[in-house]
């Protein structure tokens, strides 16, 4: 303190001894606020103006390096879409992409993040080569590096990276995240695991205690989507898994790729605790058309919760057997708006016997039940 | 008599002193806490592509319900801009709240809509319905148009549009806000990407004074220019960007705009919709769901986003200003004393322990006790009781923190959004910030005064007429109808255009505090 006093100007020393100590305790902190307010303030404009010269500076310098590796990169992967590559040609674009300065950290990421673009809009034989680019240039080491950061976005972006490129060496490390309780991380860990892993990529279903969250559930769909080469394992194997979440993406895993074999395993779950479990198995019924067990359906109805209820009369139109008719016009009759209006959508999803027969019910539903009948009658409501 | 005068006079000072300062440092808590939560926020975003939800069937399907009023001059453009959002599964909901202009007919022309047999089903009591909707064109099989009675009240249309909606979820707007291309995309993603059940999500409006908008689209955002817009773009970024995402942070907030908000359907219509008696309906329904989770012992939270995702107009003269933000002081008097029975409830959590002793104490009576305050300062001058130094410097230091905070959450936007191009632009704001202790804020204290003694002497509500105000626009601009008594073949009024000097337009944003939040 005695330094810093040192270096302050004649005035503000004479103020301090001649003022400020003389001041009330309440009005010394005012002063200070008043410096501390100032110097923030004017530290924020100063970041204002800073910031763009800064930004647009870097901005100009990735282009720059971006156009470079956009360059080598096209050039080389495109003429490999309708031929064979050799090790060769792996050594000679890796040899180009080398000359780069790679030692700096922005061309480095540049050039992870332009192979990681190319990898998701290239399938086949490119697919491998961006790949093996990849760990031919050892970025993966740097990738792996930031799986060691204490950061939780650096062991994120870590896992991204590793997991798009298919680093099977790390994908053991991914399993330690699968139920961080960090939900971004444990969702990269989890879609890292399913691209790196070539001999087992559910595996991390076994160690998943977390809640797997609708989002996590649409990004591994979308995963396997894009990647047509992932082992599939039989998915009803997770059905007596005791996290509930799991067991739904497997139902849902199950009708993606109409793995109908699960259907015994299926039906089991129609007596799961969870409603939202058994909702799931009502919803796969009906999206994998299991006629056989549309009576089961209609049997399970007067035990099943209220969201069970719609779900099993949604169910019934989408299967449209026809045998479903007599329990979905009682339904019409029902008190409860929800479940009529619901009776009656599936009954016109029936096609014409459904609107026959809700031609018929307006002559015997109630007045107060009519407007369902109608609004599905309705045909400008269905174009 | 004199000393025990002068005795209230300092002991008053030394309560408004301590006051002063807890809201100080209650500021300081809670823009740290936004900055570290922003920054997260920009980080767990970084990892997501919005558009693997485009192509998921499990992506929750939105019901947008949108109430217009007298909206004939840009109805038309808001409802292809409401149609045109990214969103897999969404259906638009214009609820006509008995316009008397020609917004029915407008719509019934463009949209190629014809009346339908629709099941309306009153989960919610409203007012009579006249008549539903639907295009028969497939291109707009999204829209449904939901004509009934006029009630003068927002809350009376937005009931009705829960009503007809068929999603879980649904996003309340204005039909004259400009929503972001991907904001439904983006309300949805805390639903489905959190441990708890959300509620309600909101996200950051911004004023569309002074941008250019083409067919209801956001072309170029541009800083206000007017001197009262361009200080309420501030408050708003204050209010909205570094207030309630700490909020968020502690799940004590208890507004999710009217502007833009998503919301749990089923929690909605459980509690009985918006209140139509309310000033304040979307700050009294957000207030009403989370008491009925808590009740229920639901884990539940109510989320905010810090991505300006709506733009809508402000007043842009004092008149109308004012008007405003009486009503916000009326909704928010309303919606606390209300709920009284949650104050300093250890039932309700942080929102009875947290939320309300804030929104009551430095909300609601810190205007007041900052009037009383003042009228207590020119005594003490006239009466030579102060010392002018001290006094000035106090004051001094009161300013300087005000523009600090205020510089920091301009200095935020440009960290996270950076909406504005030009650094004149933001240059522009940051002195606007200066003046704002001087001209605006005794606007605001204004405002509420008035706002709390109308409320107190007031002998019953006059929703539809504070709530649907009108501010005047450069008649060259514009074409305003009036509707004539003749009606077409479909029993829609006849329009009969006219240029119009004053052409109606509505200001129903969502109430920005006084202060921070």
């Amino acid at each position: 303190m005695e330094k810093l006093y040192n270096f302050l100007p004649a005035f503000i020393k004479e103020f301090y001894n001649n003022h400020f100590l003389a001041y009330p305790l309440i009005i010394k902190v005012a002063y200070v606020g008043i410096f501390l307010t100032f110097f923030v303030t004017m530290f924020c404009y100063l970041l204002v103006f800073t910031r763009r010269v800064v930004q647009a500076s870097v901005n100009k310098k990735a282009e720059k390096w971006k156009a470079e590796i956009e360059n080598i990169l096209t050039n080389s992967i495109i003429a490999f879409t309708s031929e064979d590559y050799t090790d060769e040609h792996i050594i000679e674009i890796t040899e180009n992409l080398k000359k780069l300065p790679l030692k700096k950290r922005l061309v480095r990421q540049l050039i992870i993040n332009e192979l990681i673009f190319l990898h998701r809009n290239f399938s086949g034989k490119v697919n491998t080569l961006i790949s093996r680019i990849y760990t031919s240039l050892e970025l993966q080491k740097h990738s792996q590096k930031k799986l060691r950061s204490w950061r939780w976005f650096n062991k994120a972006e870590g896992i991204a990276e590793l997991g798009e490129m298919g680093i099977q060496e790390s994908a053991g490390d991914f399993l330690q995240y699968v139920n961080s309780r960090n939900i971004t991380l444990r969702m990269q860990a989890q879609s890292g695991y399913l691209q790196a892993s070539q001999t087992d990529p559910f595996v991390f279903l076994d160690y998943t205690n977390q809640n797997l969250l609708t989002f996590h559930q649409i990004n591994l769909m979308d995963i396997l989507n894009r990647n047509k080469d992932i082992k599939l394992p039989v998915f009803s194997k997770w059905f007596t898994s005791a996290n509930d979440s799991v067991v739904i993406f497997c139902i849902r895993l199950t009708v993606r790729f109409h793995q109908i074999d699960s259907v015994k395993d299926l039906l089991r779950l129609f007596n799961h605790p969870n409603e939202e479990v058994r909702k799931e198995v009502i919803t796969a019924v009906g999206d994998l058309s299991l006629v056989d067990l549309e009576q089961h359906l209609t049997i399970h109805f007067r035990n099943e919760t209220q969201e069970c209820r719609l779900e099993i009369i949604k169910t019934t139109g989408k299967i449209c057997s026809g045998d479903s008719l007599n329990f979905l016009s009682d339904l019409v009759f029902n008190t409860d708006f929800s479940t009529r209006f619901e009776a009656a959508k599936a009954l016109k999803r029936h096609g014409e016997m459904g609107e026959e027969r809700l031609f018929r019910l307006l002559e015997t539903v109630p007045e107060e039940n009519k407007s369902v009948v109608l609004h599905m009658l309705d045909t400008k409501l269905s174009a | 008599m004199q000393e025990i005068w002068n005795s209230v006079i300092v002991n008053y000072n030394h309560f408004v002193f301590f006051f002063a300062s807890s809201i100080m440092l209650w500021y300081l808590i809670i823009s740290l806490i936004s900055i570290r939560e922003i920054l997260l926020y920009k980080r767990k975003n970084s990892f997501i592509d919005f558009k693997k939800l485009l192509s998921s069937p499990y992506t929750p399907a939105i019901s947008i319900v949108a109430p217009a009023f007298n909206e004939g001059k840009t109805i038309i453009s808001n409802v292809h801009s409401l149609l045109s959002l990214q969103y897999p599964r969404y259906e638009v909901i214009i609820v006509n709240d008995g316009s008397s202009d020609s917004t029915l007919v407008k719509l019934v022309r463009e949209f190629d809509l014809v009346k339908v047999d629709f099941a309306y089903h009153e989960h919610i009591t409203t007012g009579p319905i006249r008549g539903i909707y639907k295009s028969t064109n497939l291109a707009y099989s999204k829209l449904i148009v939901l004509d009934k009675e006029n009630r003068k009240n927002k809350a009376d249309a937005l009931n009705t549009g829960i009503n007809i909606a068929s999603n879980p979820y649904y996003v309340c707007c204005d039909v004259d806000c400009i929503i972001d291309n991907q904001a439904l995309l983006k309300l949805i993603k805390p639903v489905i990407d959190e441990e708890k059940r959300v509620i309600a999500n909101g996200a950051v409006i911004r004023i569309a004074n002074g941008c250019d908008v083409e067919q209801g689209f956001l072309v170029n955002v541009k800083a206000p220019k007017n001197f009262l817009t361009s200080i309420q773009e501030v408050e708003y970024l204050r209010s909205f960007l570094l207030g309630r995402m700490a909020w968020s942070k502690i799940n004590g907030l208890i507004i999710v705009s009217g502007g833009i908000g998503l919301f749990d359907k089923k929690v909605a219509i459980a509690v009985g919709g918006y209140d139509t008696k309310s000033f304040g309906e979307d700050m009294e329904m957000t207030v009403r769901m989370r008491k009925y989770m808590n009740n229920l012992r639901i884990d539940y939270q109510v989320k905010y986003i810090p991505e300006s995702l709506c733009w809508t107009e402000v007043p842009p003269n004092l008149n109308i200003f004012i008007k405003q933000r009486v009503r916000w002081t009326k909704g928010l008097v309303q919606t606390l004393l209300d709920h009284r029975k949650m104050w300093f409830n250890s039932k309700y959590g942080r929102l009875g322990l947290i939320s309300f002793p804030y929104w009551i104490f430095y909300e609601w009576l810190a205007p007041l006790i900052e009037f009383f305050g003042l009228l207590i300062y020119v005594y003490l001058i006239v009466c030579g009781l102060i010392n002018i130094e001290y006094s000035l410097l106090l004051l001094a230091f009161v300013f300087s923190y005000a523009v600090m905070i205020t510089t920091v959450s301009i200095i935020w936007e440009e960290y996270t959004n950076q909406v504005y191009k030009s650094k004149k632009e933001i240059f522009q704001l940051l002195m606007v910030v200066f003046l704002e202790p001087f001209f605006y804020h005794p606007l605001i204290i204004l405002s509420s005064i008035k706002g709390n003694l109308s409320l107190m002497f007031s002998t019953g509500h006059q929703w539809g007429d504070m709530g649907r105000m009108e501010m005047e626009a450069p008649a060259q601009l514009v074409l305003s109808e009036t509707v004539s008594q003749k009606t077409d073949s479909n029993g829609l009024p006849v329009e009969n255009y006219k240029l119009a000097k004053n052409p109606a337009q509505t200001f129903k944003t969502d109430p920005v505090p006084n202060s921070l939040t």
